[in-house]
């Protein structure tokens, strides 16, 4: 390693700048066309939950007796007035699940954004302010590993008032932990790091270390973590939603649409199958993305594939 | 060695401790507990012998510390609903979720072992592109979604499965696949990684090196090292499948510990969901314990190193 690099702050582990015996070839690699698959996918998704209901011309709650459970436009007997169809009472599913992207969407940018500040300042602290602090946020970490989403949710419910807030509470309050493990061990990877020391020995103050140090060389990994928390959180969303255990059922949800499907799914399988293939895709786009900032972000991949 | 677990068995009742502390903690922020602990639309009458019976009228340390000692003995009080102890109505119903977790933590493992190591012996081969497909898959699909087009599919079009219900071994099909999808998922990546990580050390050059063929290679030496992070993880899993667990027994009507969970949420059978979630948390992080030892066991280097190398257990 030469001293532009430390100067620069590139960080290698002792080891892994060696040739491995086998070539490297990670999924991500070889699977870089899924960056851009799930790229496309997202743009896809985006534009689908930002004008999807003017496209229908269709009001989301309206419900239209006459036109209930049409077949989606791809099957015999759809049309493109209702281009996924309608539910038991009419309403057209396009625009529902347009409607309920946004709200996933929303709570994940929510969620991703609370836990990811409280995580990264939580790592910080545990890697910099010594062992006490250090085992009480490890200990934090435990509580909540004892503790999942779901069940969590079971308890909000049963003690709490319903509502947007007591969801993103829940789903920060268990989301938080993977970027207190991934700061917290980067930070102590850099710590011992000689760019950190010499920066150190020229006189910068600890607030200047985690500022122009700690901070921008974690940041590759909390940015993967937030791109796939994104995906987890809207996973959650959903099933916290089919549960009854998230928002009020007034609330178009991706998740309340699959579970109020089920009841007209012997006479139309599409009603709850089309909104599960929304969050899948969202799911899958989102994770592709994480995979592919993984490869770029990860200087192991990256002395990999030079 | 047995220090090290000893600690950890210290900080497992510290962490129930405050498992149950924020219970207590979030009762009295939603307001007057005596209200949540009883059903909608009681008789007044009733809340108040109630709120002498609990000591809620007491101060909020004398009630934090009867809550304590009732919580540590499992006495959450009465279920409103099935006029038995909350404790009673979820240890019974426990089995069957223990029988559904156990299943599908088998079927993950052993699925995710065998794929997930084909797929790291021969990166970019053809299994390799399978297991990337099926643990793309398996992250992204919805627990509920999926059991709900399982029972469309193999229970409705096919009658091959009852769709709800848990009546003999036919009717854990559909819940064990469902329950186990996610995991399996997880863990295939996780196994393929370490295992072509594995393929890395220098010992399986030496092994190589001095005549051993390739499938004993991978059975005496990257398979016992490669174990080792799943291992690891296994203490994560359990938290992942009994939540998942609640899932899919509210989408097979399977009559399990979660599906009374969130019965006893629409209920408002309060005394039931505090039992059930002190009995998640001890199940987690018993789970953990067990996870942390046989990692210990399977990793000797890990049984002398400092504790600053160990996970977080």
């Amino acid at each position: 390693m030469t001293m532009a690099e430390h100067l620069h702050g590139v960080h290698r582990a002792s080891g892994e700048s060696a040739r491995p015996a086998r070539p490297a070839r990670s999924w991500s690699l070889r699977f870089s066309a899924g960056m851009w698959i799930g790229l496309s996918l997202a743009i896809l998704l985006l534009v689908f939950a930002a004008i999807g209901p003017l496209l229908v011309d269709a009001d989301p709650e309206a419900q239209q007796l006459s036109a209930r459970l049409t077949e989606p436009a791809f099957l015999d007997g759809g049309s493109w007035e209702h281009p996924f169809g309608t539910d038991q009472l009419g309403r057209d599913l396009f625009a529902r699940m347009a409607v309920g992207l946004r709200f996933s969407l929303a709570i994940g940018l929510a969620v991703t954004l609370i836990a990811g500040l409280t995580g990264v300042l939580l790592g910080l602290l545990a890697a910099t302010s010594g062992p006490v602090v250090d085992r009480l946020t490890g200990f934090l970490v435990n509580v909540q590993i004892a503790v999942p989403a779901v069940i969590l949710a079971i308890a909000a419910a049963a003690i709490f008032q319903p509502g947007t807030g007591v969801v993103i509470g829940v789903l920060a309050a268990t989301g938080w932990v993977s970027y207190q493990r991934v700061v917290r061990a980067t930070t102590k990877s850099l710590l011992a790091s000689p760019f950190v020391e010499a920066s150190r020995s020229m006189g910068g103050s600890r607030v200047w270390i985690a500022r122009k140090h700690l901070l921008p060389n974690s940041l590759g990994p909390v940015i993967v973590i937030a791109t796939q928390q994104i995906a987890a959180v809207m996973l959650f969303e959903a099933a916290l939603s089919y549960l009854g255990l998230g928002v009020p059922s007034d609330t178009i949800t991706l998740g309340g649409m699959v579970a109020q499907g089920r009841e007209a799914m012997l006479a139309a399988w599409w009603v709850p199958a089309l909104p599960g293939v929304a969050i899948a895709m969202s799911v899958l786009s989102l994770n592709l993305i994480g995979d592919g900032l993984r490869r770029r972000l990860d200087p192991r991949s990256r002395t990999a594939r030079s | 060695m047995i220090g090290r677990i000893g600690l950890h068995i210290v900080t497992l009742f510290a962490v129930l401790l405050t498992v149950v502390t924020l219970v207590f903690a979030m009762l009295h922020l939603a307001g007057d507990p005596a209200d949540a602990l009883v059903p909608p639309g009681s008789d007044p009458e009733d809340v108040a012998a109630l709120r002498e019976q609990y000591g809620l009228d007491e101060s909020v340390g004398r009630q934090y510390l009867s809550f304590i000692s009732n919580a540590i003995r499992g006495d959450f009080g009465t279920s409103w609903r099935f006029d038995q102890s909350a404790s009673r109505v979820v240890l019974d119903r426990l089995p069957a979720t223990l029988e559904l977790v156990g299943f599908a933590l088998l079927l993950s493992i052993v699925s995710a072992t065998l794929l997930g190591s084909l797929a790291g012996a021969r990166p970019g081969g053809v299994v390799d592109t399978i297991a990337h497909l099926i643990s793309l898959a398996g992250q992204a699909i919805p627990g509920f979604w999926l059991g709900t087009m399982l029972i469309l599919f193999f229970s409705v079009r096919l009658g091959w499965a009852p769709s709800s219900g848990r009546e003999g071994f036919s009717s854990m099909v559909l819940p064990v696949l469902t329950l186990a999808a996610y995991p399996t998922a997880v863990l295939i990546r996780m196994v393929r990684a370490s295992v072509e990580d594995a393929y890395r050390n220098d010992y399986v050059r030496t092994a190589r090196g001095k005549g051993l063929s390739e499938s004993a290679v991978l059975a005496l030496h990257v398979a016992r090292n490669a174990a080792i992070a799943p291992i690891a993880f296994a203490g994560v899993l359990a938290g992942f499948l009994l939540a998942g667990a609640v899932v899919v027994e509210w989408v097979f009507a399977y009559p399990g510990a979660g599906q009374l969970a969130l019965q006893s949420v629409s209920n408002r059978d309060l005394p039931v969901v505090l039992m059930f979630v002190t009995c998640s948390a001890v199940f987690i992080v018993l789970a953990n314990l067990a996870a942390e030892i046989a990692t210990l066991l399977a990793d000797p280097r890990l049984r002398d190193a400092e504790p600053e190398r160990m996970r977080s257990w």
